[in-house]
């Protein structure tokens, strides 16, 4: 119980996806403006890998927005 | 693409190269050159494998590290339990004699049990480093 309360807690939810596609790249175009792999890109959006906060950056760069616009409290 | 952007899988394959020498390394009767040989196969893997990390990426690396505690660990002790039952029990102990002597021309000699341990334990973390490697990708594509 407390371990589910922590994971919600300290659960994310991100817009890569989304503004990925409002750009019109494939993820294999994210993947190579982040030099990640596509995995990589497909784990991120899924919201099954939180990045740290250098590859987060890298992200909110490469969509020119900042870092809270891209990945929100869940 | 030069040699410094090659992907970390490509990294991986040329740090593998070495293994080609211990195979070829029984058949070199000097014993100084067998060394000298072995020395560079470790030097020529260990800088090979740094590039290969070094070109992976984060969550990749995240992978690597997961598979490696919770693949690799626990298949290397379940190598230990086998190990301790195979000294302490028979029914254990001479099917994995009976393999040791198998794996050499001399059979169970000191030398060809530590080299089939080594290796067996080798494979096996690799097998449950394998396997969890795959799970955690596996679990990272599914959208829930």
């Amino acid at each position: 119980m407390a371990v589910k309360t922590f994971a919600r807690l300290i659960a994310m939810k991100n817009r890569v996806r989304e503004l990925r596609t409002e750009r019109g790249w494939t993820q294999a175009d994210l993947a190579k403006r982040l030099d990640v792999s596509r995995n990589s890109v497909i784990a991120i959006e899924n919201g099954k890998y939180d990045p740290s906060l250098p590859l987060a950056f890298q992200i909110a760069d490469a969509f020119g927005l900042r870092i809270e616009e891209i990945f929100l409290r869940n | 693409m030069s040699l410094k952007r090659l992907p970390s899988w490509a990294y991986t394959l040329i740090a593998a190269l070495p293994a080609l020498a211990f195979m070829l390394a029984p058949s070199i009767p000097d014993l100084g050159l067998r060394s000298a040989l072995g020395g560079l196969a470790l030097i020529w893997l260990i800088a090979f494998a740094t590039f290969a990390w070094l070109r992976l990426d984060e969550p990749s690396r995240e992978a690597h590290k997961f598979a490696w505690f919770w693949g690799g660990a626990p298949a290397l002790a379940v190598m230990q339990l086998l190990a301790v039952a195979a000294v302490a029990t028979p029914f254990v102990g001479e099917p994995v004699a009976a393999f040791v002597a198998s794996q050499s021309k001399n059979g169970a000699t000191p030398e060809s049990g530590f080299f089939v341990g080594v290796f067996s334990a080798a494979i096996v973390q690799i097998l449950g480093y394998g396997l969890v490697w795959t799970g955690w990708w596996l679990s990272k594509r599914s959208r829930d």
